[in-house]
């Protein structure tokens, strides 16, 4: 039985660490990802702009899995999860509060991105829907991931968390084919690329604004929903909140 | 009521330290319990296993028939770690509302209880300021008040004074004394001072090198210490007391302190004193503390003692 109140109350302490960071907050989510959308745009071939794009809405999204795992780490260095620990707390309630915090932190900019990417005739949206289950697909899976990283890692200390989390961070943003189409790698790398799941979070969004990357949405759909379902069981049966430690 | 049982506890951490050497006990139906014992006798190892922060290597805790991992458990307690930091970047009201929700209280109930909170503990004039503006004792007084939000049947406070100056360490004993009091909570309380919470401690445990020595009543413990009166003499100048009275006693200086097992021996002494009253400039009467009966368990365990036996 999750108690809502409870997972309100985790979500709020983890968000609002950022939300009161305005500059932060704008920089890591907004400022960000636009110093990497300028210069891909001045060097890349025109036909690549609305790749670039999708590509700037995932590197937004990317924050969910950097701060499901760094906050964390950064709780546990400052020792500030131990209150938590001794608390009535499920595992459940608490991965939904890094959840609700993660949406409370990025979603809001996620939108501020994509408005300002289609004010900027750089994207054009078509699906509305399809749109809402990219950034909700996306939103989830890279939280869980995030979320799973911080605690399966042998050493969780600060430094190892950050480095492991970044590392990862860059191979679901550059490596994976989200700034530009799977077409472009050579075919035992697409296999690869397939497996990643931000490849299959950018076909929704790029369906949704008619941008093709060459996966079948029922592939996609079918990869995601066994990967989200995989990582929840993962995260409800293998994973106690004590494993911070 | 609540019971705490624990059952052979051992905790080996991954670098070979034994922290806990098959410790036992059941606690039940206690006011105030003392966990006293020398640094790194495993006093904060013991407190994390029962409020479930970590898994013994050995043995099981029970809150009640439940493991302390289960949520329901943990709902009896509330534990003031000996180090944890807070959520700075909060306000006071942030913290303590945010911290009662997640004890399980709806959002009517978290208000009202913050609110009891922030008087119990003399916190109203910074109820909205950051944490991270407040003093070092403050900090404290916030994470030892945030314990008590929805008032647990368990209260679990590892050095809740350590580091304050003797006048905030007496407010937040007159606090934590008077919920033993007044709300028929378990306290469980690891302390250096056990002398200032002696008089309402139910139960004492002591812990020596990840092992429980002692586990009895304060009373019980004191007798340990093997006499009712210390009575300490100031001679005038260098001369001694010819033939003092008792066996029992130690000398340090111009200073002799007797250790009097009974009245009779008592009244012996003091009219001993009396007759060479020209010798003594003063002398005063004192009962043992815990802690002078904790040293002297702790001494017999190391097969040394201290003094100037005369």
């Amino acid at each position: 039985m999750v108690n809502v109140y409870r997972v309100y109350a985790i979500s709020m302490i983890y968000a609002l660490w950022m939300l009161r960071n305005k500059l932060f907050y704008f920089y890591l989510t907004v400022l960000l990802p636009f110093t990497i959308l300028v210069p891909f745009l001045i060097i890349a071939p025109a036909r690549l702009g609305p790749f670039i794009a999708v590509g700037t809405v995932i590197l937004t999204l990317i924050y969910c899995f950097s701060t499901a795992s760094q906050d964390l780490a950064v709780d546990r260095l400052l020792k500030r999860i131990t209150i938590l620990l001794t608390k009535p707390i499920t595992p459940l309630e608490y991965f939904l509060g890094i959840l609700l915090s993660n949406a409370m932190q990025t979603l809001p900019a996620t939108v501020i991105v994509i408005v300002v990417l289609r004010v900027a005739s750089l994207i054009e949206i078509e699906d509305m829907t399809l749109l809402l289950l990219g950034l909700i697909a996306g939103w989830y899976i890279l939280t869980i991931m995030g979320y799973i990283t911080a605690l399966t890692l042998l050493s969780r200390d600060y430094n190892t968390v950050t480095i492991a989390s970044n590392s990862i961070a860059f191979i679901l943003t550059f490596t994976a084919p989200v700034y530009y189409p799977p077409e472009f790698l050579p075919e035992q790398l697409r296999i690869l690329a397939y497996l990643i799941p931000t490849t299959h979070i950018a076909n929704i969004i790029g369906k949704a604004c008619s941008i093709e990357y060459g996966v079948p949405l029922i592939t996609t759909y079918i990869y995601l929903l066994t990967l989200a379902s995989l990582l929840t069981i993962i995260t409800l049966k293998s994973l106690k909140l004590k494993d911070v430690y | 009521m609540v019971e705490i049982r624990c059952e052979d506890l051992w905790k080996i951490y991954g670098s070979g330290t034994v922290a806990l050497r098959g410790i036992s006990f059941t606690l039940m139906d206690e006011s105030l319990v003392i966990l006293a014992g020398p640094n790194g006798s495993g006093k904060t190892t013991l407190v994390r296993i029962i409020d479930g922060e970590i898994s013994p290597s050995k043995g099981f805790v029970s809150i009640n028939g439940l493991s302390p991992d289960v949520a329901r458990a943990k709902g009896f307690f509330g534990v003031m770690p000996q180090e944890a930091r807070l959520h700075e970047y909060l306000s006071v009201r942030e913290y303590l509302y945010y911290l009662a929700l997640i004890q399980g209280l709806n959002r009517h109930e978290a208000k009202r209880e913050v609110n009891r909170i922030i008087d119990d503990f003399m916190l109203q004039e910074y109820v909205s300021t950051k944490i991270e503006y407040l003093s070092g004792g403050l900090k404290r007084r916030i994470l030892l008040a945030q314990a008590f939000l929805g008032s647990p049947e368990i209260l679990l406070l590892d050095e809740p004074t350590v580091g304050l100056d003797p006048e905030m360490r007496a407010k937040l004993w007159d606090i934590i004394m008077s919920y033993a009091k007044e709300r028929g909570s378990m306290i469980i309380l690891v302390t250096h001072y056990i002398d200032e919470v002696r008089d309402i401690a139910s139960r004492v445990l002591l812990l020596y090198k990840g092992q429980l020595i002692f586990n009895g009543n304060p009373r019980d413990l004191l007798s340990k210490v093997g006499y009712k009166y210390r009575v300490q003499v100031r001679l005038r100048g260098s001369k001694a007391l010819e033939t003092p009275p008792l066996r029992l006693h130690y000398r340090s200086g111009d200073v002799i302190e007797f250790y009097v097992v009974d009245d009779e021996e008592l009244i012996k002494l003091l009219n001993y004193l009396v007759g060479v009253r020209d010798w003594v400039s003063e002398f005063s009467i004192d009962r043992p503390s815990l802690e002078e009966s904790y040293l002297r368990l702790i001494r017999l365990l190391e097969g040394g003692g201290s003094g100037q036996r005369l």
